[in-house]
């Protein structure tokens, strides 16, 4: 025993968990509090609602060690609650509930409705509103709202429901605001029109253009004879063999935030001397999110003059996995539109003999995780 | 699904809080309600978390001169429900209560959401046309370092911030609102709750000069037009043509006409 508790429907509970443990879990399989039901586990569905320091709150969301010192209740304290007394008779009377697999999340969420509104007159939308995270499948809305109507209806006249105790706001001590030094505008994100987005098969092709002040022929060479410096100036890529066939394996590293993953690649480089365009493509997955990911990086060059040249860069994608989930529209091809356009100050920094911008490691990680859920999505 | 094992810390002052951080497999956990949904999903596996939302120096709120400081962990319910003073003449509260769900207000954070800086957060878009400031801490020797940014320069992309691996964001400073301002905010979901698709929020005193125009829900950080000429149609869609050359019209007119609606609220308000 570690000494950490929590309270639960008003017994001291050791907290003797693995970190990860939900509150949902600890209550249902290590207290055998199954009144508390599990649906989607991540924040929508609303079915694990319990109040902790007495709001709502999502108990799958809830890693159970951070409830020391917590009070929580679950439905099952509420068996002698006289605002629940009346909610489960309303409940009733409406036909509130069908199969009942979310009445739980929905009684609680109802008692925190009524609590905060007795007394009031609201509407139906209002209810709807404040019901809108607690999901019904068997479609019995019309009788919940009717329901909780009801019970606010019968806090009219006589005493209010007692009100649940919450965590205090207390005062700041922080220094006096103007002895802060104002930091002005850092790095402001930016984007050249150049860079397009457009079908390609299944998914979409990011592609740039650019010019360069060397002649297509010494840009060319160093393309061929300097591949690990050029897949050097992507971030988050990492070439960790090369071999005289063009066969080459290696890492992208990719992070948004909180989401990381470093998939394992091999692949094959191709180069047409005669026309000007190669390009790199490989496929890999990433054992710790068991996803999977093809991708290309095509590059073509023209000749403006004698000392002049126009780079074409693209980039498709290609993902499966558990990470194609977590998108949405545009903001992937934004960020790999920005991916591209290191690859160019980069490679321009290549060509004029320096080195790639020196980026803090995070910057570089997130831009590549945004190409990498780019690829997740095609 | 369930996470993926991790360690689990909880400290009791900011500085201690900096240090841990410096290890990169952690990651600073407040409401936990944008990174609990990732952590159960298995697509964030950081090695540790920190938990923020009990650090007492995140926990509370103060009057400063011009306007007021809100701990990072303040949550949107408490907003919403009154407990932090509003100087904003209701602005805060309207604009809290209008996240997710109230299971997800009662824990979500003030400070998470903007260090989190989803493109989709209320705060985000419309903290920024309050321009309002963050207050950023990390270690040093002696006396904690601090510094604070203007929001609009804090994000600098989707789920982007100019913070350090061993930094805290610490406090808002949220300017006071004149009575005499007025202030808009509309945003597109397809279902009460979810993440919006497209928001603006219209900011702005008597004098059309003080206008500030803020776009969210766009595939990068935040977009702002000040001045005379941040509510013309004509100069957003340019703005936004130039910098999503991609995007397509019919989604810039979605846009604009948020914007409408929220310059509507903006006068009924």
């Amino acid at each position: 025993m570690n000494g950490k508790t929590v309270t639960i429907n008003g017994r001291a509970e050791e907290l003797n968990v693995e970190p990860r443990r939900n509150l949902a879990d600890y209550v249902r399989e290590d207290l055998l509090l199954t009144g508390t039901h599990v649906g989607c586990e991540q924040g929508i569905c609303g079915a694990c609602t319990v109040v902790r320091d007495g709001r709502p709150v999502r108990s799958c969301l809830t890693p159970a060690s951070s409830c020391e010192g917590s009070e929580v209740r679950t439905i099952e304290s509420f068996d002698g609650d006289a605002l629940m007394i009346r909610l489960r008779e309303a409940f009733s009377q409406e036909h509130a509930l069908q199969c009942g697999f979310c009445t739980p999340g929905m009684l609680i969420t109802a008692q925190d409705i009524v609590r905060r509104f007795a007394g009031e007159t609201i509407s139906d939308k209002t209810i709807r509103y404040e019901l809108s995270g607690n999901l019904c499948r068997c479609t019995g809305y019309v009788g919940i709202v009717r329901a909780i109507q009801k019970v606010l209806e019968s806090y009219k006249t006589g005493p209010k429901p007692e009100a649940m105790i919450c965590n205090t706001v207390e005062t700041l001590n922080l220094p006096a605001l103007d002895t802060i030094p104002l930091e002005q505008n850092a790095n402001q994100e930016s984007r050249t029109a150049a860079t397009r987005s457009m079908a390609d098969g299944n998914g979409r092709r990011i592609e740039t253009q650019f010019e360069l002040a060397y002649p297509a022929a010494a840009v060319w060479t160093i393309l061929r004879e300097e591949l690990p410096a050029v897949v050097a100036c992507l971030p988050g890529a990492e070439l960790s063999s090369l071999n005289d066939d063009g066969t080459l394996e290696g890492f992208f590293n990719v992070k948004l935030g909180p989401v990381s993953a470093r998939i394992k690649g091999e692949g094959k480089a191709t180069f047409d001397d005669s026309s000007w365009q190669g390009q790199v493509s490989g496929q890999g997955s990433d054992s710790r999110s068991n996803s999977r990911a093809q991708g290309t990086l095509s590059f073509s060059l023209a000749e403006l003059d004698a000392s002049n040249s126009k780079m074409t860069v693209a980039i498709s994608f290609e993902m499966s996995g558990a990470l194609a989930q977590f998108s949405r529209g545009g903001l992937v091809e934004e960020i790999i539109g920005v991916l591209i356009e290191q690859f160019q100050t980069n490679f321009s920094r290549h060509l004029a003999g320096e080195a790639p911008v020196k980026q803090a490691s995070l910057g570089i990680f997130q831009l590549a995780w945004m190409a990498f859920r780019r690829w997740l999505r095609r | 699904m369930k996470p993926q094992a991790f360690d689990y810390h909880r400290v009791e002052a900011v500085a201690e809080a900096c240090q841990k951080m410096k290890d990169i497999e952690t990651r600073p956990i407040a409401g936990g309600q944008s990174l609990g949904p990732m952590l159960n999903l298995r697509l964030a596996r950081p090695g540790a978390l920190l938990d923020v939302a009990v650090l007492r120096e995140l926990r509370g709120c103060q009057r400063v001169q011009g306007g007021l400081l809100i701990g990072a962990s303040i949550t949107h319910a408490e907003i919403e429900d009154g407990l932090v003073p509003d100087n904003t003449g209701g602005i805060l509260p309207q604009i809290a209560r209008g996240i997710a769900y109230r299971a997800i207000r009662s824990r979500g954070t003030i400070g998470g959401s903007l260090a989190h800086a989803d493109p989709s957060a209320d705060w985000a878009t419309t903290l920024i046309a309050l321009d309002a400031q963050v207050i950023l801490q990390r270690p040093s020797e002696g006396a904690p370092s601090r510094r604070r940014l203007h929001l609009q320069d804090f994000i600098t992309g989707a789920m982007q911030t100019v913070i350090a691996e061993d930094e805290l964001l610490t406090a808002v400073f949220v300017p006071d609102v004149p009575e005499t301002s007025r202030f808009g905010y509309f945003k597109l979901c397809r279902k009460t709750g979810e993440l919006a698709h497209a928001m603006a929020a219209v900011f702005g005193g008597a004098d059309s000069a003080d206008l500030r125009v803020v776009f969210g829900a766009l595939p990068g950080a935040p977009m702002i037009q000040t001045g005379a000429n941040a509510l013309d149609p004509t100069t957003w869609q340019q703005a936004l043509a130039d910098r999503y050359p991609d995007m397509e019209g019919t989604e810039i007119g979605v846009r604009l006409h948020v914007m409408k609606k929220a310059f509507e609220r903006s006068n009924t308000q």
